[in-house]
């Protein structure tokens, strides 16, 4: 009798998703152990109990009222309270038409990120990015801001920084508040992303969060005293280089950890 | 805790009867630039390349190490050691589990890669490209891999490149030597220390926060490197006759050059940077730390 | 290959049935009545999705109304390429991924989702004790192992439609479904 497939071949096995010549050698394979043909077995169960159960569940309360409270007053603490928030006579106009063309209303308020509790409130605040919470999607956000963090700063070195609200084109800001905008953001992702490891734990080989958070508070350490020096030279594109370059180390190291969680 | 009956069942069909150490001695056909995949946690994994198209995987699992399987075709196999007792409950990992010595013979012109927590994993005479993950295993890879990429969390990770190579590697806390030349080179590591040397350099990319970096190997005619740290030290040892153009920039470091007095230029915003040239230029050197020291030795 | 298909909530595969259609109309010109009544289609369909991902009550009623919610205000961007019910669903999908990787504060500790989701009613009854079991099985699994098993296993939707929807590789699909499979052994043993 050959080798035992790998248990993963035995899923796909039953999955029916294996190519015909895979196929053939598992079944094989699964003819003659007894072990294997059991396993096999088990997982026919369970997946056919899985099919199986209900795809429709009635929720107890009424859910209803809650969701026209908030279709009617558009803030997410409507659920909590009833509707403090007023809509501009605009923004009432919008949602009675359908919507067409209103802005979207976060559903949360934004972590991380100064204000960020404020604006969600209001109807009419500005659209804020918000990276999408998940591990691939918000390191690939945040490889992109740095791209255009390295943008910025690839200016000639000689201009001397730009005040903040000092001769810049109306509406712009500053490179020194962007900076700071996206320094705030590179710290969030990187709490989320711990926080989305520290739920895998389970799933991670034993001591590899320590390892993490250890480098993570060395890192950390170094942003701090980078972070320190920009206080007398706001606006430095070096020191904003050294500072992507670490953020960047951080979120590199929480995907890497991520990525043991995964062994195929 | 649930015995998991099923698995102690295939250790006793796979060993004989007993759950005592396995020997394991495994043979498959292989195509001569076939894939192999490999996952071993705990013990060791060494991979050698031979002038076979064929894959033989010796070794042994002590008790409680786990199941070895494998399987594919002849375009690519996967294999490894699986499910050590005892189980952890409703965790899937193998916490406490015996080791397992994995020796697997590749073809040379073999794809390889490597999973690995704790287990040493060394790869040698591989030349179509070697992937290796590990947390706290050590990794070495020697040989002329077409590429190699080498990730640890707490590993040391070392690399004898017998012809200049491309590679990324990366270790948080373990140190990251390499050997040999590169045509690629990025090293980057948090508090591990990386050390460059042996052979000639075209692009090489190497970063830390805390750790030391320290270059002795030569640079390509148009070769560009590149040495980012923080805190940690960036140390350069070049022949006296080295062509380049060198850019330190550094906002607290102290700077020694044995490569002539040149003014350092500081200002608003030219905080400690030096620039100048040896030699008819071509290659670039750039070293940028936050306070980490800089020394540009004579070798 | 796979020979899954999801079971589409309008239980209509050509694209909705032409009061559906009406309805939606309706509800994007603002008739909130109309939308209602789409809503009293759909909501045990939602809610059993937000249940077995969330595993348990209270976040699965929030995350229900959020979808609705959010469903309201993109009614205009819905131009009937597919059934109702499928984009519903995949509107609630990412309402329940998104929140996913909210506050962890608000994940109720393991056994808590179990008890709560004892409450539940379905729709359609089955052998009680078994399906509860399981049900609880699956709301103790860990989030992301639970996520692919409800989406691949119960929901039916094909593994590279599971991929695509959690941002991930197919490889990643096939570790979690394989570990929330065991993991589901284990525990009804």
């Amino acid at each position: 009798m050959n080798a035992h497939p790998p248990e993963t071949q035995l899923h796909d096995y039953v999955d029916g998703l294996l190519g015909e010549t895979e196929q053939r050698a598992v079944e094989r394979h699964v003819r003659a152990c007894d072990a294997c043909r059991a396993e096999v077995e088990a997982l026919r169960a369970l997946t056919a109990r899985l099919a199986a159960l209900p795809r429709a569940i009635a929720p107890e309360t009424d859910l209803l009222p809650g969701i026209h409270a908030r279709i009617r007053w558009g803030s997410v603490d409507a659920r909590v309270s009833s509707a403090d928030a007023t809509l501009s006579p605009a923004a009432q106009q919008h949602r009675r038409a359908g919507v067409a063309g209103a802005p979207e209303v976060p559903p949360q308020p934004v972590r991380g990120i100064p204000g960020g509790r404020a604006l969600s409130s209001r109807f009419d605040a500005r659209q804020l990015v918000r990276p999408r919470r998940s591990l691939a999607t918000a390191a690939l956000l945040l490889v992109a801001f740095g791209a255009v963090l390295a943008l910025l700063f690839t200016r000639e070195p000689a201009r001397p920084p730009i005040a903040a609200g000092a001769g810049h084109e109306p509406g712009a800001l500053s490179p020194a508040v962007e900076f700071r905008a996206l320094d705030a953001r590179y710290t969030a992702a990187a709490r989320e992303l711990l926080a989305e490891l520290e739920s895998l734990e389970d799933e991670l080989p034993p001591g590899t969060l320590d390892i993490v958070r250890e480098n993570l508070r060395a890192i950390d350490r170094a942003l701090d005293e980078a972070r320190l020096a920009t206080a007398s030279d706001p606006g430095d594109p070096r020191l904003a280089r050294l500072i992507l370059a670490a953020h960047e180390k951080k979120l590199d190291l929480l995907r890497r950890a991520a990525a043991l969680s995964v062994e195929s | 805790m649930r015995t998991p009956m099923l698995a102690l069942l295939c250790l006793a069909l796979s060993a004989g009867g007993t759950a005592a150490q396995q020997r394991l001695d495994h043979r498959r056909p292989l195509r001569a630039d076939g894939l192999v995949r490999i996952h071993n946690l705990v013990g060791s994994t060494r991979v050698t390349g031979w002038d076979r198209d064929s894959i033989v995987v010796t070794g042994t699992i002590e008790e409680g190490g786990g199941r070895f399987y494998a399987g594919g075709g002849v375009e690519g196999v996967k294999l490894g050691v699986e499910g050590g007792l005892p189980k952890a409950d409703a965790s899937l990992h193998v916490v406490g589990s015996a080791p397992a010595h994995l020796e697997v013979r590749v073809p040379a012109g073999a794809r390889v890669w490597v999973r690995a927590a704790s287990a040493n994993v060394e790869v040698s005479g591989v030349t179509g490209g070697i992937d290796v993950a590990s947390v706290t295993g050590s990794i070495r890879i020697s040989g002329t891999p077409r590429e190699a990429v080498v990730e640890s969390m707490a590993g040391d990770i070392v690399i004898e490149a017998a012809d200049p190579m491309t590679v990324r590697a990366k270790s948080a806390a373990g140190a990251v030597s390499l050997s040999g030349g590169a045509r690629d080179a990025s090293i980057t590591t948090v508090t591990g220390d990386i050390t460059v040397s042996n052979g000639v350099y075209e692009r090489g990319r190497f970063e830390s926060i805390d750790g030391a970096i320290r270059f002795e190997g030569d640079l390509a005619l148009a070769g560009d490197l590149e040495f980012i740290n923080h805190g940690g030290p960036v140390e350069l040892r070049l022949p006296a006759n080295v062509s380049a153009d060198f850019l330190v920039n550094t906002f607290r470091g102290e700077v020694e050059n044995a490569f002539g007095s040149y003014p350092m230029r500081t200002g608003p915003d030219l905080r400690g940077e030096l620039t100048f040239s040896r030699g008819s230029g071509g290659a670039n050197v750039v070293i940028r730390t936050f306070k980490g020291r800089v020394s540009l030795k004579e070798r | 290959m796979e020979l899954r298909i999801p079971d589409d909530a309008s239980g209509s595969r050509t694209g909705g049935d032409p009061d559906t259609a009406d309805l939606v109309r309706r509800a994007q010109q603002g008739d909130l009545a109309a939308f209602d009544r789409l809503y009293a289609a759909h909501v045990d369909r939602v809610y059993a999705l937000c249940l077995r991902m969330s595993g348990q009550r209270e976040q699965a009623e929030r995350l229900t109304q959020d979808a609705f919610v959010r469903a309201w205000e993109k009614l205009r961007l819905f131009r009937g390429e597919s059934a109702f019910g499928s984009w519903l669903y995949r509107l609630a999908i990412n309402v329940i991924l998104e929140d996913r990787r909210a506050d962890r504060r608000r994940t109720a500790p393991l056994d808590e989702g179990g008890d709560r989701l004892l409450a539940a009613t379905p729709a359609r009854t089955g052998v009680p004790d078994l399906r509860l079991d399981l049900e609880r099985a699956i709301a103790a699994l860990p989030p992301r192992a639970r996520a692919v098993l409800v989406l691949y296993d119960v929901e039916g939707y094909p593994q590279e439609e599971v991929a695509r929807m959690l941002g991930v590789a197919i490889g990643t699909v096939k570790a979690q479904l394989h570990r929330a499979r065991k993991l589901l052994r284990e525990m009804l043993e």
